[in-house]
């Protein structure tokens, strides 16, 4: 695999032969195909009716066998069976043609990290809005004490894509995108370690989010994103859609963090010791151990939900042996842990970033090492805090509320390297430094309200009101979100050679950042009120706030079109060129050309500093202040 | 490069110069030993769901239905498909050891690894068909046919793994200009590749121990 072996020019095919080969139109007819095969399989073994039935198990044996077989199908259609084929009877294919050229590879199966970092990037934006989407119309029907827009299951299926979209899509939010993209390029790589499993990962979540957002034909489904049973084994034909969704999220999950841990270990440039990796890389390899060891289980918890609602076994069942509270466990042991999936990407980028704009090194680097490894150990040990009202064992309880206290130490490392980087700095205030910060102030609240209700007497009164509500999303929309804008705005610069309108980027981040405290703040105080979540229909004394917050999450809303108005005109109408390194990093990623060349490095680099080493005597690694703006 | 070294006035971070080498071997070789250390911690994760569900509901025991009367696995198919799993293993193993050693004859070995892994597959297939439960008999029947799906389907994905080293190197051996791709010399991807499959089968005939204590034994 020679560099310029690899960066051969293929001849462009005629258009048929596209149009026939392995690419997204096969993709989507392979895959309804599958769908109609596995569904008739389906009904073929159990005997049942072709029309649809409220929680008749053979229906759901069908629309399980339908939507594994329409995913083998789609993964076909984009040629993904290839290799194993050829590596069955022998044959050893080859990269090269899978890296491709034009804006086609963008459609299809592509090994170039750099594509599928794009394609993550689109993908994920994509279900990202109809999550938000979603969380619209929750805030609708909630303008009124009762229900007025949608009936309580409606509601209830809502509530569930929204949750199980956004902590579905977004275990990758930062991952698919801009890990796969830039993590080669800051190790000195020419591509991840596993290709065709990088793109494997994207298509795959792509599938579960069409499979999730097909529940509303299957009558939606009514545990929220946690699916907790014996809800999930009541529920009807749409609670298939979840599980499917989140057993294929959960092998995209697992299979991006081996191939992130196996690049970053194998694959790092010569120099590139493990005290000069960048911390954008650390925190990935943290999220990737966790990936790598939480999602198994959570797969695992899901077949067996499966199987107790098609061939009748009695894991979570009462009558036949079962307990829901298995379930309830094992979900927990993934779910906690996927909090800190989401949480340590966001970790990783505001710490990448501060130094950038502060100009100077980063503050406490083996820190914050520590922290986000110590975050990740930790957040095995905790998972029974989500119980605490459940009946656990009482004697139980001191030593979930012990451990998940002492996670917020590890948590506390990093924002004492945040404070130490930038105190004293030469601050800019660029619009990711804006974000940056905004994770701070936004984090914090997360980080404070989630150490009140780890207390068991706390969590006693606030379970399943709008304060846990408020606590998560000031956490992951606070912590990941705004970490995720950071990393837009300051990356795409370098993905795609354009940059945002710094005006319109700047009213994004400002109303962004004002209503997101605005809809959320006050639901500390309707959560303290005793506003149950997952409920259509609240007391009257509530109406106020609830209308409060739903017109500052309308506006929120309008925050991210201003998003949206703003990448379509600056990198689709206007097509603004950026400067090669507008942010004057000392990062490997901002060394190569733009756009980055298929292999990424002509000549290999060889690391013989740290990136962060702003204003230190060297004056190659000093770099101009960025003027205020710029 | 250029262009960007000289927009920055040259980074002192990157030094240039030192032309790109093909992929060494043995960083395929290393990508290939974590993945199947990886590969094998991820299972332990997903198999330990199901250790935990067969602790945690046989202490409950809700409505007695953990293990009612008459519930149990045929103790004649679990030897037969311990003893298949364990001398797969070992003939897995010994494979290794002779494409270590550069003896051509490790082909034969990991064939008969295949055959009894093979075994392995249909002797948990037959007891399925034949066994006195089903997997609506209780908590026990269910942990037990869960189990016992996923490790079968577990030990068919790593056959297949091992099934490619085999098929390569006699494709090679029939046609040994007939290669190219990203594996310019089998021989380069057969040995991580074969050490790496051998690692992970020898994992799964470890948890194939622990399936026949804890669903026969216990």
């Amino acid at each position: 695999m020679s560099t310029s072996a690899a960066s051969v020019a293929l001849p462009q095919r005629p258009l048929w032969r596209r149009l026939i080969g392995f690419n997204l139109l096969t993709a989507v007819l392979l895959g309804i195909g599958g769908y109609y095969l596995g569904w008739f399989l389906g009904n073929q073994v159990t005997g049942a009716s072709y029309y649809y039935e409220p929680k008749v198990n053979e229906s759901d044996v069908s629309l399980l066998l339908a939507y594994v077989m329409g995913v083998i199908g789609f993964l076909a259609g984009l040629g993904f069976l290839n290799y194993p084929a050829s590596r069955l009877i022998g044959r050893p294919p080859s990269l090269r043609e899978k890296e491709g050229h034009g804006w086609t590879r963008y459609l299809g199966l592509c090994t170039d990290h750099k594509v599928v970092g794009i394609q993550y990037l689109l993908g994920i934006g994509f279900f990202l809005f109809i999550a938000a989407l979603n969380a619209m119309l929750i805030r609708v029907e909630l303008l009124n004490p009762t229900p007025t827009a949608f009936g309580p299951n409606q509601y209830l299926s809502l509530v569930g894509m929204h949750g199980t979209m956004m902590m579905g899509m977004m275990t990758s939010g930062i991952l698919g995108p801009f890990a796969n993209y830039f993590v080669p390029l800051m190790i000195g790589a020419r591509r991840m370690a596993f290709p065709r499993i990088e793109a494997l990962t994207f298509w795959l979540l792509m599938a579960a989010g069409f499979i999730l957002t097909s529940t509303v034909f299957f009558g939606g489904f009514p545990t929220g994103w946690t699916g907790y049973e014996p809800l999930n084994d009541q529920a009807v034909m749409g609670m298939d859609s979840y599980i499917i969704f989140f057993a294929l999220v959960g092998v995209s999950m697992a299979l991006l963090g081996l191939n992130m841990i196996a690049t970053i270990v194998t694959m790092r440039a010569p120099g590139l010791t493990w005290s000069r990796l960048p911390i954008f890389c650390w925190s990935v390899l943290a999220t990737s151990i966790l990936m790598v060891l939480a999602a198994p289980t959570l797969i695992a918890t899901l077949l067996m939900a499966a199987f107790d609602r098609t061939i009748s076994t009695s894991f979570f069942v009462t009558s036949g042996g079962g307990s829901s509270y298995l379930f309830e466990n094992l979900f927990w042991f993934f779910g906690h842990p996927e909090v800190y999936v989401l949480a340590l990407p966001g970790f990783g980028i505001v710490l990448e970033l501060l130094p950038v704009f502060a100009r100077k090194p980063l503050w406490g680097y083996r820190l914050a090492v520590a922290g986000m490894l110590g975050v990740s150990l930790l957040s095995f040990f905790v998972w029974q805090h989500h119980l605490f009202v459940s009946g656990i064992n009482a004697d139980l309880r001191p030593f979930y509320m012990l451990s998940t206290e002492i996670i917020s130490l590890p948590t506390g490392f990093i924002f004492l390297c945040v404070m130490g980087t930038l105190w004293r700095g030469r601050a800019t205030f660029t619009v990711p430094m804006l974000f940056c910060l905004a994770w701070t102030f936004n984090f914090l609240i997360g980080g404070l309200s989630g150490v009140f209700v780890s207390d068991a007497p706390a969590d006693a009164d606030t379970h399943g009101t709008f304060f846990v509500m408020a606590h998560f999303h000031y956490t992951i929309v606070g912590g990941l979100i705004f970490a995720f804008f950071a990393a837009i705005y300051y990356w795409v610069p370098k993905m795609t050679g354009l940059r945002f309108n710094e005006r319109l980027a700047k009213i994004h981040f400002w109303t962004m950042f004002i209503f997101f405290n605005t809809t959320f703040m006050p639901l500390f105080v309707l959560g303290m009120k005793g506003m149950p979540r997952r409920v259509v229909d609240y007391a009257t004394n509530l109406v106020p706030l609830n209308r409060w917050v739903s017109i500052n999450a309308f506006l929120l809303g309008a925050s991210m079109l201003v998003f949206i108005a703003n990448a379509v005109y600056s990198l689709v109408l206007a097509r603004l060129p950026a400067e090669a390194n507008p942010w004057r990093s000392r990062s490997l990623e901002w060394q190569t050309p733009t756009p980055v060349p298929v292999n990424n490095f002509e000549t290999i680099p060889v690391i013989d500093s740290d990136p962060y080493d702003y204003g230190t005597p060297l004056p190659a690694h000093a770099g101009e202040p960025l003027a205020a703006g710029g | 490069m250029a262009e960007a070294s000289e927009h920055l006035g040259a980074m002192a971070a990157v030094a240039l110069g030192v032309e790109i080498p093909p992929e060494p071997p043995e960083v395929g070789a290393r990508q290939h030993y974590l993945a199947a250390r990886l590969l094998a911690g991820a299972t332990s994760f997903f198999f330990l769901a199901f250790v935990f569900a067969y602790f945690y509901l046989r202490s409950l025991n809700v409505e007695h239905m953990w293990r009612p009367k008459g519930v149990g696995p045929e103790q004649g198919y679990g030897v037969a498909i311990l003893i298949c799993t364990l001398a797969s293993g070992a003939l897995a193993i010994l494979a290794a050891r002779m494409l270590g050693r550069e003896q051509r004859s490790w082909v034969r070995a990991a064939s008969g690894a295949l055959g009894l892994g093979l075994a392995v597959v249909v002797l948990q297939c037959l007891e399925w068909a034949t066994q006195n439960f089903g997997p609506a008999s209780g908590a026990y029947a269910s942990v037990y046919c869960g189990w016992t799906c996923f490790y079968v389907l577990a030990v068919i994905g790593t056959l297949y793994w091992l099934e490619t080293h085999v098929a390569t190197e006699l494709r090679a051996r029939r046609r040994p200009a007939a290669t190219g791709g990203d594996i310019f010399e089998p021989d380069r991807l057969i040995k991580p590749g074969l050490d790496a499959a051998v690692f992970y089968w020898g994992y799964l005939v470890g948890l194939g121990v622990l399936t026949y204590i804890v669903l026969y034994l216990v």
